[in-house]
């Protein structure tokens, strides 16, 4: 069975060779920075370009030993992280992908936070710009507040996200998360990549082991037990592993949220052009209101080196309440006035559909279980639609967690709840719980951000237009347009309950 | 301009696939979708336009009628253009869809995700 590819794979232009004496100067100027830029510039030509293996070309998993001292269920970031940080300290790491390689099935913006990386993974910030895994350094960031005709756009760009220290970087996620994978086999964790995680073996209620999936020969499929003193669980959005070990209920489909993304192929300089920034610069728009038709989710629009990323979406119930297939939120937002400009004569190169856990802290299941913990977004951590983060730092403080019942010789939940003790001390999940509230005021009023995005780009509009009028006809016009769309008592009503829920 | 792609299921066109051997979504009991009352969520929200109703295109409306309720096989499962984002696990009011990923190795292959 050899991987079919529908589509020729459309060769990347390298506008970055020319410039790059030009930003090596600049570079040699910045002092503190001066490593990180020199280290963008001077490798920018060696993009790897993604490649595609064949299924038989995977490590079989009755090649590798069946005893290890951790496990680590799924190659996303969380789980790459996890091995990569638990390989450096010695352990002995199995991390087993579904994917024929890690990144294979992941969908994201992407961007990365820098100053995030330096914090979690300091030691691999400067291969990050050595090896180019990103797109673009983010100059140009963008909120879109969007009705029918309108937008009220409030952003901040300039030169100075150009420079060290960086603030963000789009990236694409499968070229992020293989590089990362990379990144833990070279400190020694080793990959089993193409093998699906079918459940987790248990002594009692002590997690010991995995079962994958595997081919017998044929068409035959069987299953290869492997072992191991910890099992990390990193398997994403869908609990599918975890919920059949008991260690996470099934979330409902209000708190699942799903996302559809195109990803449009535009010449570098176009794209430069259009969305106005710099060479090897680039811009993220967030799109809040008309994009999902009347249902509160958002969408982003990120640039990449030679091509345009648009996702938008909203929850699983809230489609199947009102009857409504997520593309045709993406079709509809391609077609807005604002954005067709931005994507004329893109041309679609590919159509991905992923989920992103939506429950916030009041999701977050019990982390740490019997030889098991459980990281990333299967842990419910995202903020927003911001998950990357949340996924290396929990897989930081799992490593934490882990090291220290190696050392004890107990992997018990009592050892392993340092983990969970360890992430409440981060920021990460202070922030999660300053927005618990809001995640909840946003469900049970569905319509909000809808209505709210109205208000705003209509009073905007009203206040823009120039009238032979005074101030004071103009503060009525701006009211009576907004009360066309909500009533103002139902307007102060819902401002107190959102000031309620914020601070 | 930009392409316009109405159908979900043509815009998969544009991805890359390695189709597993055997099909890892399916219905649980295919005649319990004849019963009318779930509102056939999944032929509306699956991204990929994996579940197709046998009798040809319906719009939303159709699909919510009751006159097409009838026992048997109502619904084809084109797994092979499945995107793998596990909607399908939340959106059936009876849990009437089994869901898993494919295979290791198989499935969608993602290059720009
Ligand atoms: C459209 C979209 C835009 C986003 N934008 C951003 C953004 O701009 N910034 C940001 O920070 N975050 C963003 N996110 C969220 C971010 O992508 C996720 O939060 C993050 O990837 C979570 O990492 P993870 O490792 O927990 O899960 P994943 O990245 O989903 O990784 C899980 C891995 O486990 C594998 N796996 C699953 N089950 C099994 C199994 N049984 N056996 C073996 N392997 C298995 C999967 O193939 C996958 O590789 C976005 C998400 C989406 C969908
Ligand atoms: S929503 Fe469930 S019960 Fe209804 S048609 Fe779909 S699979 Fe069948
Ligand atoms: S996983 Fe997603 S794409 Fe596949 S059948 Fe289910 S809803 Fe459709």
């Amino acid at each position: 069975m050899v991987l079919r590819r529908r589509k020729a794979k459309t060769r990347r232009p390298r506008p970055w060779r020319k410039t790059a004496g030009r930003l090596v100067l600049r570079a040699a100027r910045t002092g503190a920075g001066a490593l990180l830029a020199c280290l963008a510039e001077r490798t920018r030509a060696r993009r790897p370009e993604p490649a595609l293996p064949k299924v038989e070309d995977r490590k079989s998993p009755t090649a590798i030993p069946n005893r290890h001292d951790v496990i680590v269920v799924g190659a996303g970031p969380a789980g790459s992280t996890a091995a990569y940080l638990m390989a450096r300290q010695g352990l002995d790491v199995l991390f087993i992908e579904r994917g024929p390689v890690p990144g294979s099935k992941n969908v994201g913006g992407a961007s990365i936070a820098v100053q995030i990386w330096q914090e979690v993974v300091p030691e691999l910030v400067p291969a990050l710009f050595e090896e180019h895994v990103y797109e673009r350094i983010l100059t140009r960031q963008e909120y879109w507040v969007m009705a029918d005709d309108y937008v009220l756009s409030v952003g901040v760009r300039g030169p100075g996200y150009a420079r060290p220290p960086y603030n963000r970087l789009s990236a694409i996620k499968s070229h992020i998360d293989p590089w990362l994978a990379g990144k833990a086999v070279a400190a020694g964790a080793t990959l089993l990549s193409g093998y699906r995680v079918d459940e987790v073996i248990k002594d009692g209620e002590q997690a010991v082991g995995v079962r994958v999936d595997h081919d017998v020969g044929g068409d035959g499929r069987g299953t290869r037990e492997l072992l191991a003193e910890v099992i990390v669980i990193a398997e994403g959005v869908n609990p599918i592993v975890s919920h059949k070990a008991g260690f996470v209920s099934m979330p409902g489909a209000e708190v699942q949220s799903l996302y559809v993304k195109e990803t449009l192929a535009l010449p570098a300089e176009e794209l430069e052009r259009r969305f106005g920034t710099g060479k090897d610069e680039g811009a993220v728009i967030g799109i809040y209101g008309y994009p999902t038709a009347g249902l509160n989710g958002t969408g982003s629009i990120y640039t990449n080196v030679a091509s345009v990323g648009i996702n938008v979406g909203t929850s699983v119930a809230g489609l199947a309440r009102v009857g409504l297939n997520p593309n045709e939120l993406l079709e509809r937002v391609k077609a807005h006035p604002s954005i067709r400009p931005l994507i004329e004569e893109g041309k679609t190169i590919e159509y991905s559909a992923h989920l992103i856990p939506d429950a916030g802290y009041n999701g977050v299941p019990k982390l740490a279980h019997p030889g098991a913990v459980i990281i990333g977004d299967t842990a419910s951590l995202v903020n927003g639609t911001l998950g990357i983060v949340p996924a290396m730092v929990s897989a930081k403080a799992a490593t934490q967690a882990v090291v220290h019942a190696k050392m004890k010789g107990d992997f018990s939940e009592q050892t392993l709840r340092l983990y969970p003790r360890l992430l409440r001390q981060t920021f990460v999940w202070r922030d999660l719980r300053l927005n618990r509230y809001a995640e909840d005021y946003l469900r049970s009023h569905p319509h909000v951000f809808d209505t709210y995005a109205r208000v705003v780009t209509q009073a905007a509009h009203e206040a823009s237009m120039v009238y032979p009028d005074t101030s004071r006809q103009r503060r009525r016009r701006v009211l009576s347009a907004v009360r066309k769309i909500v009533p103002l008592t139902k307007v102060a009503r819902d401002a107190v309950q959102a000031a309620w829920v914020e601070f | 301009m930009a392409e316009m792609w109405p159908d979900p299921a043509a815009k998969t066109s544009r991805d890359v696939f390695n189709p597993a051997p055997a099909s890892e979504v399916w219905l649980k009991d295919p005649a319990a979708c004849g019963a009318p009352g779930c509102g056939r969520p999944c032929l509306v929200v699956c991204p990929a336009g994996v579940f197709e109703w046998l009798g040809g295109p319906v719009d939303a409306e159709e699909v919510r009628s009751p006159a097409l309720a009838q026992a048997g096989k109502l619904i084809a499962v084109r797994y092979d253009r499945c995107l793998e984002c596990g909607a399908c696990l939340y959106l059936c009011p009876r849990e009437n869809v089994h869901f898993n990923y494919p295979a290791g190795g198989y499935g969608v292959y993602y290059v720009h995700g």
